[in-house]
């Protein structure tokens, strides 16, 4: 054990839903795309958050070690569209997975900084939980909404993440971290009963925003660490347009290649609480022993967490990418199609 | 299919229903799949212990259902979809299920195609959202986990 030592992330899980509609199809049917995408992930009508959330955790499940559901220590699930607004979430998870009715569970929503407080959380939970075998279980999964007619909702992508954390076999250590909060207005949100997502889009104030509250996060890591950012293989920022994360990223001083592997805007969409997650994954996918990351969330209202991650020995001694092969391929739906599917029709 | 199911009938059921929770009869050891009173392959066994099934399997028979067709709880899943498709599952352990099989689109499903268990929403109904196993296509490569 390094000098970190502390519980990681031991194995980690990707899903996108199967269906695919391409920016094409936004094309045929308003005239122009408004996000930076390619394609994106469309759920099937039978699919929602919870669901995506469990097939991401068996996914992550089956890619790392075996281990027994029914000694889970703690769940910590993400999401902006929980299909409730009020019963628990976890309760559908921990009983589609076997996980102990004596768990404990941490339920995430509101912000899409969600799934990196998740993380943060269910790490801290674990890190109390100091005995063999003791591990948990993170689980983002998201699929936003916003009216047809608003530009907004062209980039709305849906997919999960999840991520098992334990103290033995870890892939990446989580070695700091640092939170930042402060009121601001106007960006992006849905009041109590709504199911679609408002943004008043002043794009000049929204944007300082995002820059001042991800980029505080970020600062004062790299003042806890004493790092620079040239120390640092990896940055995953915020995808929640194609744009503002990578402006962030060299404003911040990193370069286009710590920032690119991560970035996946063009065919997830914003995925929402997992934007963070799956750019995380992509970096778990390639890493090398020593490395380190930084992985920024960003939350309109507005909210920011930056963690600090050490990859470690074990990475790329049994590597399962997860990545790739859960956004290859896709069956393409038209934009009829897929407003039945999201139930806008 | 069509019947009404209480929610107190549904929950009593939900180990098996959202991760295919099934029991081997201490007489012959048969699995049985929903659980019964009384085991179906000896006709004898009434003590039984539960265990987890690997909700993979084969599909042994299909069908279409469309449009106007489908039961009530289904018309909101058969309008937006158009059609969906309803399969008899053999399940690894031996049982055959009815459920669900997803991911298949317009193409006609395969007799013999390897299948594996999602958890998916089956209706909704009093507002509640019941969820369930249907079954999607597994890769024929997949290989079979250890332990099997």
């Amino acid at each position: 054990m390094g000098r970190h030592d502390g519980p990681g992330i031991v194995a980690y899980g990707v899903y996108f839903p199967s269906r695919r509609i391409s920016s094409d199809e936004y094309r045929r049917a308003w005239g122009s795309c408004a996000a930076a995408i390619k394609e994106k992930a469309v759920p099937d009508f039978d699919e929602d958050s919870l669901t995506m959330a469990v097939e991401a955790s068996r996914r992550a499940l089956l890619s790392g070690p075996r281990r027994d559901p029914g000694t889970a220590a703690v769940l910590a699930l993400a999401t902006t569209s929980a299909p409730y607004a009020e019963k628990a979430l976890a309760s559908t998870v921990v009983s589609s997975l076997g996980l102990p009715p004596d768990i404990v569970t941490v339920e995430c929503t509101t912000s899409s900084r969600a799934g990196a407080e998740a993380l943060e959380l269910a790490t801290m939970v674990l890190a109390e939980k100091r005995k063999p075998g003791a591990w948990g279980l993170v689980a983002a999964a998201d699929a936003p909404r916003a009216a047809p007619h608003d530009p907004l909702e062209h980039g709305l992508g849906a997919g999960a993440v999840a991520i098992v954390l334990g103290w033995e076999d870890v892939l990446a250590r989580l070695v700091g971290r640092c939170s930042w909060v402060e009121e601001s207005l106007g960006e992006r949100f849905r009041r109590a009963g709504q199911e679609r997502l408002n943004d008043m889009g002043v794009r000049e104030v929204t944007g300082s925003v995002f820059d001042r509250v991800a980029g505080a996060a970020v600062g004062g890591l790299l003042e806890a660490s004493g790092l620079k950012p040239a120390d640092y293989r990896y940055l995953v920022v915020p995808q929640h347009d194609g744009r503002a994360g990578l402006q962030l990223a060299r404003r911040l001083g990193f370069k286009e290649e710590q920032v690119r592997p991560a970035f996946l805007f063009d065919r997830t969409g914003d995925v929402g609480v997992c934007s963070c997650l799956v750019g995380l994954a992509a970096v778990l996918d390639v890493a090398a022993p020593g490395e380190r990351v930084i992985l920024v969330a960003y939350g309109s209202g507005a909210a920011a967490s930056a963690l600090d991650l050490e990859v470690t020995a074990e990475a790329g001694a049994h590597r399962r990418p997860q990545v790739g092969p859960a956004l290859d391929g896709g069956v393409p739906v038209d934009y009829l199609e897929y407003l039945k599917l999201r139930r806008m029709l | 299919m069509g019947a009404h199911v209480s929610i107190a009938m549904y929950q009593r059921n939900i180990p098996l229903r959202y991760r295919l929770v099934g029991q081997r009869c201490q007489t012959c050891g048969g699995v049985n799949f929903p659980p019964r009173a009384v085991c179906s392959q000896c006709s004898k066994g009434t003590r039984f212990e539960d265990i987890q099934l690997s909700g993979r399997g084969v599909l042994y028979s299909w069908t279409r259902i469309a449009g106007a067709g489908a039961p009530s709880e289904f018309a909101a899943q058969a309008q937006a979809l158009g059609s969906f498709v309803v399969g008899l599952v053999q399940l690894e352990e031996g049982p055959r299920v009815v459920a669900q099989i997803v991911e298949v689109g317009r193409s006609a499903p395969r007799l013999g195609q390897r299948v594996e268990a999602v958890l998916r929403r089956i209706y909704e109904e009093d507002g509640v959202i019941r969820y369930g196993y249907k079954f999607r296509p597994a890769g024929d490569a997949a290989p079979t986990p250890p332990g099997k």
